[in-house]
């Protein structure tokens, strides 16, 4: 029986004994339960090991990598369907009112917003319209000049900052360049936060680096230093690094940014399945439109410094908005002056 | 500025110590620079005892030769000299590097794990910089009088026993305490400017290449402008 995760709040959760991959293979008449009790049995069980059933099950030809991708994309479709109809998640992270100018530009414009716990939320709208900066309020890398964000109950605003810290290690977060250590190689870069935040010991270090780095598919790239990466490896590897301290929180700054079709779709797929897996709350700026409504539950508009229109994304996709219409379309003329 | 040095100086006593960090930093800007200090400061040395030997021969005083070399390099040219090679060679490093991570938003990556910057990159690098600095002064200050030795003794036949007889006469421990005190406080010049103006790197390459040119700048101008300083109050 695998062990329950352990959130850095305190908070635990009891996994099934297939694992939320094993459960969805299962559910979807993909491969049998029999067959997924020995593969667990044969790799001896254990969390991350119900985790990695997919890949496992791939490995070992039971079923096409293809499968694998398509009943996980089905399953979530599923899952955004039903938000749709009751999108009744209560909201970890809250703005109220925030505010923020930089270089004398209204960045923020007093934007109130929600984001939903254990979802997806994808934060879209034209360049410059401030998504890094509120991504940046989230994790209080950035100061609001008014308003507050709160994280849970919890506002982030005169906090010290060794409490800040303790709020932070409920997040990760990926940056648009992946912000990998140039001076270390993969290994290294994903087993830094547990190296300097965590007594885990160097054997369970390595173990869970292992673990993270396999189920980005780059196992065999541990030793590779970040200038001997492609762009989409390289995201692969900050993700890596955002999920092994297993947080509540991930926030993902354009993870598709500067990537061809192939391997933005490819990444979509890897943010699925790992929300699928760990259940994370997750938070992706993204300019990937129309894709990015397929992978994620909720959707934010930002416009002009403020929330245009937010909600569960087949409302955003259908949105009579001409703002958002016009950015969903790509189109040169409308709202969006652009030339 | 001020603010950055205050925060800086505060961490440099709060936990956690990385040692292998600090070590790296020591290994950096202190033996990877070896090589351009015993070469700068053998030449500095040569130049003096050369110079020196032709301007002392005139009012027949050639036997002042050794304390010459060695107080000039001892108080002013080996901290001054050390200084500007540290910057020119470790401090655009620093500089350069620290302004790296800011624009790839490593920096900001720290800060999301909840690791102060400030006390895993900056204190590190402060404290190479502060301890290696009077190291390197010694060592320019030994291979410096070895320097005017080579073209005094060897090369225009002053005897050895008079050219460390002389230093051995008139170079008091006041001496070498004032150049290690500048050099200390040269450490800290360097490393604090050109850490500092890493940090605050903003807009891309091109802010990489301004940061580095003005605390290149500002570390050679701010040196001798408190070289001043201490030698008018330590004379």
């Amino acid at each position: 029986m695998p062990e329950p995760t352990e959130h850095p709040n305190g908070s635990t959760t009891q996994p099934s004994a297939l694992g939320p991959i094993g459960d969805i293979l299962v559910a979807a008449g993909v491969v049998d339960k029999e067959r997924v009790h020995d593969l667990l049995k044969e790799h001896g069980g254990g969390r991350v090991e119900t985790e990695l059933v997919g890949e496992r099950l791939v490995e070992q030809g039971v079923i096409e990598r293809k499968d694998l991708l398509t009943t996980l994309h089905e399953a979530f479709r599923k899952e955004i369907e039903a938000y749709q109809d009751a999108p009744d998640s209560t909201p970890i992270l809250r703005f109220a009112g925030i505010k923020k100018t930089l270089d004398n530009r209204n960045v923020l414009d007093g934007v109130d917003l929600e984001i939903p716990a254990n979802k997806i939320t994808a934060i879209i709208g034209v360049s410059g319209g401030g998504k890094t900066v509120t991504l940046k309020h989230m994790i209080g890398l950035m100061k609001p000049d008014a308003g507050e964000v709160y994280v849970g109950d919890q506002a982030l605003g005169e906090l010290p900052n060794r409490k800040l810290n303790d709020i932070r290690k409920r997040f990760s977060m990926l940056f648009q360049g992946g912000a990998l250590f140039d001076s270390m190689n993969v290994f290294d870069n994903v087993a830094f936060p547990l190296r300097e935040k965590t007594k885990l010991s160097e054997e369970k270090i390595r173990k869970r680096v292992k673990q993270n780095l396999a189920r980005v598919n780059l196992g065999a790239m541990g030793g590779k230093f970040p200038d001997e990466l492609s762009g989409g490896m390289m995201k692969r590897v900050a993700l890596a690094r955002a999920m092994v301290t297993r947080p509540e929180i991930i926030l993902l700054d354009e993870p598709t940014a500067g990537l061809d079709p192939i391997i933005e779709h490819s990444i979509h797929h890897l943010i699925c399945d790992t929300f699928l897996r760990s259940r994370y709350t997750m938070v992706v700026i993204s300019h990937a439109v129309p894709a990015i409504f397929n992978f994620c539950h909720h959707v934010v508009v930002l416009h002009q410094g403020k929330v245009l229109e937010a909600g569960p994304s087949l409302d955003i996709v259908n949105s009579d908005n001409p703002v958002i219409r016009q950015f969903i379309n790509g189109e040169l003329h409308g709202p969006i002056k652009v030339i | 500025m001020f603010l950055f040095l205050f925060q800086v100086v505060i961490h440099f006593a709060l936990p956690p110590f990385r040692p292998r960090n600090l070590l790296q930093q020591i290994h950096f800007i202190g033996i990877r620079s070896l090589f351009v200090i015993i070469l700068t400061a053998v030449f500095t040395g040569m130049v003096l005892g050369l110079q020196g030997y032709y301007t002392l021969s005139r009012f027949g005083s050639e036997g002042l030769l050794g304390p010459a070399v060695a107080l000039s390099i001892i108080r002013e040219l080996g901290p001054v000299l050390t200084g500007f090679v540290v910057t020119g060679r470790a401090g655009s490093s620093l500089t350069s590097e620290m302004g790296v991570l800011r624009i790839k938003e490593q920096i900001d990556a720290l800060e999301t794990m909840g690791i102060n910057p400030l006390k895993y990159l900056v204190v590190p690098r402060m404290e190479a910089g502060i301890l290696t600095l009077p190291l390197l002064n010694a060592i320019f200050d030994v291979v410096g009088i070895f320097g005017g030795y080579l073209v005094a003794v060897q090369l225009l036949g002053l005897s050895s026993g008079t050219y460390f007889g002389g230093i051995e006469a008139n170079v008091s421990m006041h001496d070498i305490s004032v150049g290690l005190i500048k050099s200390f406080s040269f450490g800290l010049l360097i490393s604090w400017i050109c850490t500092y103006k890493g940090y605050v790197t903003k807009r891309g390459a091109e802010g990489v290449s301004k940061a580095v040119t003005s605390a290149v700048v500002l570390s050679f101008v701010m040196i001798l402008v408190w070289d001043y300083f201490i030698t008018s109050i330590m004379l």
